[in-house]
């Protein structure tokens, strides 16, 4: 279409392309440039790792029992907590005539705002008719989908295998709750109803309190319980002692009455986990069931709902629905 | 990827023989007058399989189709007791093979014990096998993957290369300005300058923050194979405990006021005893109510100190005998 | 030609005719759309008093309105990297309008999108632990990467090609602005004289832009679709949310850049350089898109739906005939087929028909963004009741604040900076010129640009015209 560039007083130079296009050689170079210009700084990470770990990594560094280094013990292996949770002997509290145990107990132990259920007990139709208690605390999984999609590292994997929330990092964009596929997260949308007393605690993700607004909680296993030799609140809560809680590393769990092996006590009663497809490898056990070992009707539906006990203690307090 | 956690368990499992020497144990005559003879390894690893033989014998002669079980006393988050590990049926030699896989890092009071069928009771045999471990973790999570070359330096060259031509055109754009300022000699326009401040701003900060983000973002999210770098909490090691020491207090002097009863109720929340008792002391679910049920200060103190069954001990390190006072006080006077 | 000196002045004189003249109805407009920013700032002020519990969002659905919003800003995004980068890239004439306005709707539709995500937050003074403890395998780093990315490309590829036309403004608008803009001229000129030196350089400024952001624009809203396709909610867990988002952004982009373009010709009487042709070729990559986001919908609730996985069911009884069924069969109807049925029909292939096509397809973009993320949050993922969720006052009032916004800063920019390209439109124009006469040979690149800067590229003895072959 263009004929040959005429002769005029003004060429200076001969503009080989137009005023606004990039042919293919200059086009290449530019990606040459850029590739050039990346390695630099690929050759370099090694480099600037080592550099700023100290600076920026150490300084910074956020561990909040940092001079409690783990004494060494004659074997040193890290426990793998797990819960296995029997729902032959679950009937939701039905018997008790309160609202699950389990529940109750967590809300109490950790000052769980209203209306967060860190371990909600679910009424879940069976197939043939009827229902069955469910009992569902976090996960735990091992490959957790609400620590993969945190930006900040908010929610993190122990080395026991808890997953725990560190409220002072969260910066609240709540997609580890658009990621759960179990319901386990909450959110403080507004100030959290608290007793006057939870002002007085040292945060810390081992025991979350006290809550703050704007970011996410969840069960935590009771970590700061069960490191000391105690059991979680929900184990000890439930007065049919359905729920087990052990260690995978030494293949022990106990239910606060009796201690078994755990992956005996799951085979062996057909354990199962929640979920299962969709690959989270939840730490979480279920040995399937509908409280017939206390004598509870699949067709005995309903439970009493969740209270919270201490929050007449919370003056003023704003809570909302799920 | 650190791999100083491997699974060592699964080399010993080719070993199902026997290697060390076997130690045949006679048992004496029993109750019922059924013998047991075990045959057991002197010492094992932790992780290794091991195969228990048990011979199992009336009047001389075998037992068939007794049902016998392998026990040992174990202990996890404060509670103990005897765990069955495997069981096994005796065939027509009257033998039973019982193997498990070594976990715990003890093996205490190990016990055969005779389940059936005869109903009869026969007394366990205890006996011991040693183990030896080098900590090795046996249970490792595995989940993730690990494509070589797909990680952080595929996303760290992509952004720089975009960066680099971004920065290349900008900084066509400073020359520009600069020709201009050359073949006009009598303007002082800035402009040049300006972009190339903003451009070398936008670029510090943008090359900083993501040396920041991928030097310091932890490299997986998987559990074992970074337990020191990226956990914010006390890890837990088997045989070892710490003291329970509740929420804590954010401020040391909130519990110092002087006065005994509010300083007992800022104790009292402090190590969490309102977490099971109930904030107020009238019990919850987990603790039973402490107002109008404690004695006297000797038996409440005992308590505490021991910790009864499902509660923490408090040591001396942990409640001081004259917080302890406190609390009792704040308890006494009705919570 | 005298007719293209005179064809020159005039568009010269209608381009900065916003900048010099300010009626009284501007000054309406203005505070009009900072009443309604105002309103949105108080609100903002009262979400961060008491949280985020003033919206509707709770932990069953929690995510709504300023999600969607995000999602529905940075998907205007991309009317720019459509109409400046891949048009330019083909050699598209009549592309040479619409592209200053297409690069601002840009800029500034980026600007107003990250800010909702920062609306969104729980603890939005913690902003800065995405620097310092961010995590890049997280979606949501990507998304900060590749929106930083974008804006950075898109404000150099909105001001480098503005340079002539801002030397223009300096040279031609000396004593008729006040200091500021004169100071905002001279400095953002960079010394612009119109050499060929500073035309090649700047030709390769634009040309490294033009090539990197069309995959820099491909990768942010694909980024953007991850935050939902990288969990595993029904209906959120499919591969296609990336070229689902894509083509709507695009789609969006060019609906909302249409109706910029009709509202500016309408005020400032541009009918000679937004012309028919231009609303009707937009019109036509509006159904074109439209046809292409039909197929990909077919591709997903198709199969999604042939199925019915675990609770599928609900999620698709919910969307196509439920709760959530005008809404969604509006954006079907009104807002994919639409465009495509307005621009086949003779009758409405008109402005106005391309107009009512834009307006429909921004309603109805806005709408689908609103329904992914609800009803992706709506399924129950545990044996519960499904949640509600309904916007509150605080919520809309911080929308409509986000889109009146984007208004205000195209407003403001009006004010400012020139809305049409000067001289890549004289250059256009003056290259159609010489095809209608072929008998003259055609310019050539550095006479077309002679041409488009006469002050400055030729001596005061030479004529203006186009130099023949002598």
């Amino acid at each position: 279409m263009r004929r040959e560039p005429s002769k005029s007083e003004n060429s200076t130079e001969s503009d080989a392309g137009a005023a606004t296009s990039v042919d293919r050689r200059s086009a290449l170079r530019y990606l040459g440039f850029g590739v050039l210009g990346a390695v630099p700084l690929v050759a370099s990470a090694p480099l600037m790792d080592s550099l700023v770990h100290d600076i920026i990594k150490g300084s910074t560094s956020d561990t909040l029992a940092t001079d409690a280094s783990p004494a060494t013990t004659r074997s040193g292996r890290i426990r793998q907590w797990t819960m296995i949770i029997d729902l032959r002997s679950c009937d939701g509290c039905q018997s008790q005539g309160t609202p699950p145990q389990c529940a109750t107990a967590c809300i109490e132990g950790h000052l769980v705002p209203q209306p967060m259920e860190w371990i909600e007990v679910y009424e879940a139709d069976l197939a043939g008719g009827g229902t069955q208690f469910i009992p569902t605390p976090c996960q735990q999984c091992e490959n957790p989908p609400c620590v993969k999609v945190c930006p900040v590292g908010a929610t993190f994997p122990t080395p026991e295998g808890t997953i725990l929330i560190d409220q002072e990092r969260c910066i609240g964009c709540r997609i580890c709750m658009a990621a759960c596929p179990y319901d386990r997260r909450f959110f403080n949308w507004g100030t959290p109803p608290a007793p006057p007393e939870a002002a007085l605690a040292d945060y810390n993700p081992d025991h979350q309190t006290p809550a703050s607004r704007g970011t996410v909680m969840k069960c935590d296993f009771c970590p700061d319980m069960v490191r000391d030799g105690t059991l979680p609140m929900c184990v000890q809560g439930c007065p049919n002692d359905a729920i087990w809680y052990g260690d995978l590393e030494e293949d022990i769990a106990t239910n606060g009455r009796a201690i078994v092996k755990a992956t005996r006590l799951i085979s062996e009663n057909s354990g199962y986990r929640l979920k299962e497809h969709l690959g989270t490898q939840p730490r979480v056990y279920y040995l399937p069931g509908h409280g017939e070992n206390i004598g509870r009707d699949p067709d005995d539906e309903g439970r009493m709902p969740t209270e919270w006990p201490w929050i007449e203690r919370a003056e003023g307090a704003v809570t909302w629905t799920r | 990827m650190r791999t100083t956690r491997t699974l060592n368990g699964v080399r010993y499992a080719a070993v199902l023989t026997v290697v060390v020497a076997l130690t045949m144990i006679t048992a004496p005559a029993l109750a019922a007058g059924i013998e047991i003879v075990v045959g057991a390894p002197e010492r094992v690893v932790v992780g290794q399989d091991v195969v228990v033989k048990v011979v199992l014998s009336q009047d001389g002669n075998p037992v068939e189709g007794a049902e016998v079980a392998l026990t040992y006393q174990a202990s996890v988050a404060g509670e103990s007791g005897r765990v069955e590990l495997a069981s096994a049926t005796t065939d027509v030699t009257g033998t039973a093979l019982i193997v498990y896989q070594q976990r715990a890092d003890d093996n205490r009071e190990m016990q055969i014990v005779y389940l059936g069928p005869d109903t009869d009771p026969v007394a366990p045999f205890t006996f011991t096998i040693d183990v030896a471990g080098d900590g090795t973790q046996l249970y490792v999570t595995e989940s993730g993957l690990r494509i070589p070359f797909l990680n952080g330096t595929v996303v760290i060259l992509v952004i720089s290369g975009v960066w680099v031509l971004i920065a290349l055109s900008a900084i066509y754009l400073v020359r520009v300005g600069r020709e201009g300022r050359q073949s006009d000699k009598a303007s002082r326009e800035t402009g040049s300058i300006w972009i190339s401040f903003v451009l070398a701003t936008v670029t510090i900060v943008t090359a900083a923050g993501m040396v920041i983000v991928f030097v310091r973002a932890p490299v997986s999210n998987t559990h074992i194979t970074d337990p020191d770098g990226y956990d914010r909490t006390i890890v837990n090691y088997v045989d070892v405990s710490y003291p329970y020491e509740g929420f804590g207090l954010n401020n040391a002097s909130a519990a110092l006021t002087g006065d005994m009863n509010t300083d007992g109720g800022t104790l009292y929340f402090q190590f969490a005893c309102g977490a099971c008792h109930g904030l107020t002391g009238q019990g919850a679910v987990v603790g039973p109510a402490l107002i109008g049920e404690i004695g006297s200060f000797g038996t409440f103190s005992e308590d505490i100190r021991e910790g009864p069954k499902g509660m923490p001990a408090y040591g001396e390190e942990t409640i001081s005998d004259e917080e302890l006072e406190k609390i009792y006080r704040f308890l006494d006077d009705g919570g | 030609m005298d007719t293209l000196t005179n064809w020159r002045e005039r568009l010269i004189t209608r381009t900065t005719r916003p900048t010099l003249v300010t009626t009284y109805r501007y000054w309406l407009w203005l505070g009009f759309l900072v009443v309604i920013v105002g309103n949105g700032v108080f609100q903002y002020t009262r979400q961060l008093r008491e949280g985020l519990y003033v919206t509707d969002m709770r932990d069953r659905i929690s995510w709504g309105l300023y999600i969607t919003a995000f999602v529905f800003f940075i998907g205007i995004s991309h009317a720019g990297t459509l109409i400046s980068a891949i048009l330019r890239a083909s050699k598209v004439s009549w592309r040479a309008p619409v592209t200053r306005i297409a690069e601002f709707i840009t800029a500034v539709a980026l600007i107003v999108g990250a800010s909702f995500v920062l609306i969104d937050m729980g603890r939005p003074e913690r902003i800065f632990n995405v620097y310092l403890h961010g995590r890049w395998q997280s979606p949501i780093m990507w998304d900060v990467m590749a929106i930083t990315t974008y804006l950075a490309a898109s404000i150099i590829y909105l001001y480098a090609p503005m340079i002539p036309d801002l030397g223009l403004y300096r040279d031609r608008l000396k004593n008729k602005v006040g200091p500021v803009r004169n100071f905002v001229y001279r400095t953002l000129a960079l010394d612009w004289n119109g050499s060929p030196k500073q035309f090649k350089l700047l030709g390769k400024a634009i040309g490294i832009m033009m090539l990197i952001i069309i995959p820099i624009a491909v990768s942010v809203h694909t980024v953007v679709s991850w935050i939902f396709s990288m969990t595993l909610r029904v209906g959120w867990n499919t591969s296609i949310f990336g070229v689902l988002f894509v083509a709507g952004a695009i789609f969006s982009g060019v609906a909302t850049l249409i109706l910029v373009m009709a509202v500016l010709r309408k005020i400032y009487h541009w009918e000679e350089y937004l012309t028919q042709k231009h609303f009707l070729y937009l019109g036509y990559l509006l159904a074109a898109f439209g046809a292409f986001m039909v197929y990909v919908n077919i591709n997903e609730y198709l199969t999604e739906g042939f199925k019915l996985e675990e609770a599928g069911e609900f999620a698709f009884r919910q969307l196509f005939i439920e709760d959530f069924a005008v809404m969604f069969w509006f954006y079907a109807i009104g807002g994919l087929l639409g465009p495509v049925v307005l621009m086949l029909i003779p009758k409405t292939r008109t402005i106005a028909g391309v107009v009512t096509a834009a307006i429909l397809v921004d309603i109805a973009m806005f709408l689908e963004r609103y329904f992914i993320v609800v009803t992706g949050l709506r399924v129950p993922l545990m044996p519960y009741e499904p949640a509600n969720y309904a916007p509150t006052f605080v919520e809309w009032s911080i929308f409509i604040a986000g889109i009146a916004f984007f208004c205000l800063l195209i407003t403001i920019a009006i004010k400012i900076f020139p809305m049409l390209a000067v001289w890549e439109m004289t250059e256009e124009h003056e290259y159609n010129c010489a095809r209608e006469h072929p008998t003259e040979p055609l310019p050539t690149e550095f006479e077309k640009v002679a041409v488009a800067m006469p002050e400055k590229t030729l001596p005061d003895d030479e004529s203006t015209t186009q130099g023949s072959a002598s």
